[in-house]
């Protein structure tokens, strides 16, 4: 028996082939993780020992 | 009219236009398959390049740094070509002022690095005028290689959405490589 997640996994493959406006909706998926990270690294530029943080997680030189 | 273009999107044919000024690239990996319509995420786009000389390279970090490019490694071509893609490590090159996006970027080092090349393709479905490595070839590398869930469901996504082009002779070739090349 497939699970949930495989169920998940190809009925939106399908949704793809088979829906052009897939692509705009998956633009806002990507870029709603952007903005996120950016409200993020925003976040860290503020905090004491934000920059050591991101230097670590390999986001700036 | 709101953009079909994400940051992803935007960011890789930043890169790769100017990259491909320099020599043959293709992207692989991840980016494939989100290109493709995968929803997940992703720090960085892969970029394997043909094997390109000392030279040529300045000229391309020149004109990345020029269009506003930022390597993670350093500022001198000459070191990063000889520090990082002579010895086939990769460098990471983000736009100036972002931390993400990520292009990590290397150089071909092996026959199964020039088949990737050699059978490149544009895929008309991402609406992206990128060169990729060929889908039998990224579905080899995740369900043999790579392996990991995000790599199987990767592969199992590149396998519904591409089915017409997807080739079990070829995917047992590639794996032939893998095998050979990268045990």
């Amino acid at each position: 028996m497939k699970t949930s997640r495989e169920q998940h996994l190809e009925s939106w493959a399908e949704y793809v082939m088979t829906h052009p406006e897939w692509k705009l909706r998956h633009t806002r998926f990507i870029n709603a993780l952007f903005a996120k990270h950016r409200n993020i690294v925003r976040k860290l530029r503020q905090q004491e020992g934000g920059e050591e943080k991101m230097r670590a997680l390999g986001w700036i030189r | 009219m709101e953009s079909e273009r994400d940051v992803l999107d935007v960011f890789a044919l930043k890169f790769a236009g100017i990259t491909g000024k320099y020599g043959n690239y293709i992207i692989v990996s991840g980016f494939v398959a989100i290109a493709s319509g995968r929803t997940r995420g992703t720090e960085d786009i892969d970029m394997i390049m043909e094997r390109i000389s000392r030279e040529t390279f300045r000229k391309l970090h020149a004109d990345l740094v020029k269009n506003g490019f930022l390597c993670f490694q350093g500022d001198s071509a000459d070191m990063l070509y000889d520090e990082y893609l002579a010895q086939n490590n990769s460098l990471r090159y983000a736009e100036d002022g972002e931390t993400l996006p990520q292009m990590e970027m290397k150089l071909a080092k092996d026959p199964l690095d020039a088949y990737q090349l050699k059978t490149r393709i544009k895929l008309k479905f991402t609406g992206l005028g990128l060169w990729f490595s060929n889908i039998n070839v990224n579905i080899a590398f995740k369900e043999h290689y790579l392996k990991s869930p995000k790599d199987m469901e990767d592969a199992k996504h590149l396998r519904i959405v591409y089915k017409e082009m997807v080739s079990e002779e070829e995917i047992r070739a590639v794996i032939r490589l893998i095998d050979r090349y990268r045990p």
